[in-house]
């Protein structure tokens, strides 16, 4: 019985080390000279610090084939952008859902769900015609629309629950204290959702962040790339650039990284709010 | 639960719902003003402007972009072009490599690609194929007949039919072997004495040594790819597949008529290739153990590993960028002639020229035409050198200067003059796509799974066929 909780924590210590391996492999490789990634046998550690795939990403002039300061740039905009799009989006639906009893109402969520179920490769060219009709091809606008028709179902799902998980008694005791529906919903019942809030939001950044399928067939001018577009290309017809493509690799997951860090708290509460009424 | 019967405020929330409603919709189409505001449809911009003197935009569109030296040469090309004719801006669109087709095609079919699009000659029937009535324009009236027809290695393969739908005027490269001077001097090795097949064979396993004495080969003769690769399959049928057997896929230089009753990849002469080369990577001494794709093999050789590398003259840039020490030990030479029942067959590797079509959806053919035709001339020439490929100008590169910057990319020129047989390359048919990756399965399976070559190669013929049904 004394072994049991030693053994736990061996066991969470191996599962961890297996989760982050691949992490670990990417920063290693990174600082690794080119002669290090391909070495046989196989090297673990850098023999020496390489730099020079970080100097490429941050510095503009250091290489006029990446544009990295600019695809982040780029991408922060789209993920930003589409994150406000189906939170304010999802929100309006999902408290419908929630409170309003009006015919059609699950048959209407059930639909939105059901675009779930679709795999992107088969929504893209259906996408790629609409875009172009209207003229929303090679526009960060555009692949902003394309993401939030990803993100706003899944959202509106997860804030329904959400809402759900709050009594239906705080909207009536505010509505006798004198507010009104919109007021009732924007003071009281989105501060008391703020946990399912973020991580619907990180939900919906995330979906924007690291998607490439769209943002490599709506994108056409290179200036305009998101990151995963750009990163993609470090693997050339006759050439990968591995330090790179594992610079500009992990220097696209520590933002995201130092995020859920620092939302770590609304996120534990906020996967557990809407599971239970 | 609150069920909306207070009318006050249902028609409170009513309102308000409505005006949060329409400020999205503001927002929503400021958003939508701001980043669109510099986007129009590649083949659509500035429409009716065409007119002398007035201001254009023409979208060139390239997988070669993504590529350093190739970035370097186009925007130098652009910038130049916009200094002469400063009413003609050049924006570059694309993806990398290993996306640009599934993108290209997209944009064909849908009628967006751009106003130029670079691709190589066996792409041009599959993509002019995608729409009726073909997607570029036809531009026999441009090069028909002119100097442009003699001067342009590739220009001939540019054709569908009897007719130009490409200008091949950016630059090409052909193949040979490249190996380590001080290598082959340490085993004794002249590599003027490689002619043939069976002295590149032999040389290779001469070159497998244990140079630390343990007991383990740590050199290699030749760093082939054995893996998904699809060099898999093109090292096998450019080093010896194609010059005894004329083509993979149709005999006689891959030429026409294509029908499924000329196929050609089982023939005797490529399953006897095909088993010559099963035999040559399995051989421990000559090529390493194990699988391996395209870079491993090329790090392999700049590390020492292998002795040994086929590739293009983009690999002598390739190998400055990686260590400029290595290029005093970079030599290059011939791919060998191939003895085969009784006759000696010359190599036959494609050229791989880019080549330029003109979309029929382009609002300035003639614009994109004269960019096309500037290309051309001996000045972006010299700025297309600098992307490590050949420039395709035969009269340009044939000038003292280029000889003297470029020894080594010159001996390809001599290999394309003097001792290859005339190049052949994949056939221009809409169905190339489907044949190039029955060829890449077939060769993994012989290659790297080790399957009987005659029974891979038969198997692989019945699958072409049924992609002519």
């Amino acid at each position: 019985m004394k072994l049991r909780q030693p053994l736990i924590y061996l066991g969470a210590v191996l599962i961890s080390l297996f989760a982050i391996s691949p992490f670990v492999w990417m920063v290693l490789t990174s600082m690794k000279p080119q002669s290090d990634i391909y070495s046989s046998p196989l090297s673990y550690f850098p023999t020496s610090l390489h730099t020079g795939g970080y100097t490429a990403m941050l510095n503009p002039h250091a290489d006029d084939n990446v544009n990295f300061m600019k695809w982040f740039y780029n991408t922060v905009i789209v993920s930003l952008l589409t994150t406000v799009f189906s939170i304010v989006i999802s929100a309006l639906g999902g408290y419908s859902m929630s409170r309003f009893r009006y015919r059609g109402r699950m048959a209407i969520g059930y639909l939105i769900l059901i675009t779930q179920m679709l795999p992107g490769s088969l929504l893209i060219i259906p996408l790629y015609i609409i875009m172009k009709q209207y003229n929303l091809l090679n526009s960060h606008f555009g692949l902003v629309i394309a993401y939030s028709t990803v993100a706003i179902p899944f959202c509106t799902w997860m804030l329904k629950g959400y809402f759900d998980s709050v009594s239906s008694s705080i909207d009536e005791a505010a509505m006798v204290d004198g507010a009104g529906r919109w007021r009732t919903f924007a003071s009281i019942i989105m501060p008391l959702t703020l946990p399912g809030l973020v991580v619907t939001a990180i939900f919906s950044f995330l979906t924007s962040w690291n998607e490439f399928l769209f943002a490599q067939t709506f994108l056409s001018d290179y200036g305009k790339w998101t990151l995963s577009v750009g990163i993609a290309s470090f693997q050339g017809q006759y050439v990968v650039n591995w330090d790179y493509l594992m610079a500009g690799s992990v220097m696209t997951t520590l933002p995201i990284v130092i995020a859920f860090w620092a939302l770590q708290k609304y996120l534990v509460s906020g996967m557990t709010a809407g599971a239970v009424k | 639960m609150i069920h909306t019967d207070n009318k006050a405020n249902n028609y409170l929330w009513k309102k308000r719902a409505a005006g949060s409603a329409a400020l999205l919709v503001i927002a929503g189409s400021a958003l939508a003003g701001c980043s669109n505001a510099d986007q129009k449809p590649a083949a659509s911009a500035d429409a009716g402007s065409s007119k002398s003197g007035e201001a254009i935009t023409l979208t060139f569109e390239t997988s070669l972009y993504a590529e350093a030296p190739h970035k370097k040469a186009i925007d130098a090309l652009i910038s130049k072009y916009n200094q002469l004719n400063p009413n003609v801006k050049i924006t570059v669109h694309g993806a990398d490599y290993e996306n640009f087709w599934d993108k290209l095609t997209t944009e064909v079919i849908a009628g967006t690609q751009g106003d130029i699009v670079q691709v190589y000659p066996e792409n041009i029937s599959t993509y002019n194929s995608l729409v009726d009535g073909g997607a570029f324009v036809n531009l026999d009236p441009y090069i028909k007949g002119k100097d442009l027809e003699k001067k342009l290695v590739g220009q001939e393969l540019s054709k569908i039919g009897d007719s130009y739908y490409a200008i091949s005027n950016y630059a090409w490269g052909n193949t040979g072997i490249f190996y380590r001077k001080s290598l082959f001097k340490k085993a004794g090795i002249d590599p003027d004495s490689i002619k043939t097949l069976e002295d590149f064979k032999n040389a290779a396993v001469k070159l497998g040594v244990d140079t630390d004495g343990d007991g383990k080969l740590d050199q290699y003769g030749f760093a082939s790819v054995v893996g998904s690769h699809p060099f898999v399959a093109s090292e096998w049928y450019r080093l010896v597949a194609r010059p005894v057997s004329g083509g993979i896929f149709f005999p006689d230089g891959e030429s026409g008529p294509y029908k499924a009753d000329r196929i050609n990849v089982n023939s005797e002469a490529n399953v006897w290739a095909a088993k010559w080369w099963q035999d040559f990577i399995n051989n421990p001494r000559a090529t390493p153990p194990g699988t391996r794709d395209k870079k491993v093999g090329r790090e392999m050789f700049w590390n020492g590993q292998a002795a040994m590398n086929m590739d293009g003259p983009w690999f002598i840039g390739m190998t400055k960028e990686r260590d400029p020490k290595l290029m005093d030990d970079l030599g290059l030479m011939p791919q060998p002639a191939i003895e085969y029942n009784g006759k000696t067959y010359k190599p036959n590797p494609h050229t791989n020229p880019s080549v330029a079509m003109i979309s029929k959806k382009s609002k300035h053919p003639e614009e994109a035409w004269k960019f096309l035709e500037w290309m051309t001339s001996e000045e972006a020439q010299q700025m297309i050198a600098g992307s490590g490929m050949i420039p395709s100008n035969k009269n340009y590169v044939a000038t003292d200067a280029y000889k003297k910057d470029n020894p080594l990319a010159v001996k390809f020129m001599d290999y394309l003059n003097n001792l290859y047989a005339p190049a052949v390359m994949d056939p221009p048919i809409p169905e190339q796509g489907t044949l190039s990756q029955i060829i890449i399965n077939t060769a993994q399976d012989i290659f790297v799974g080790k399957k009987d070559p005659k029974a891979s190669l038969d198997e692989a013929a019945a699958k072409m066929k049924e992609a002519f049904k």
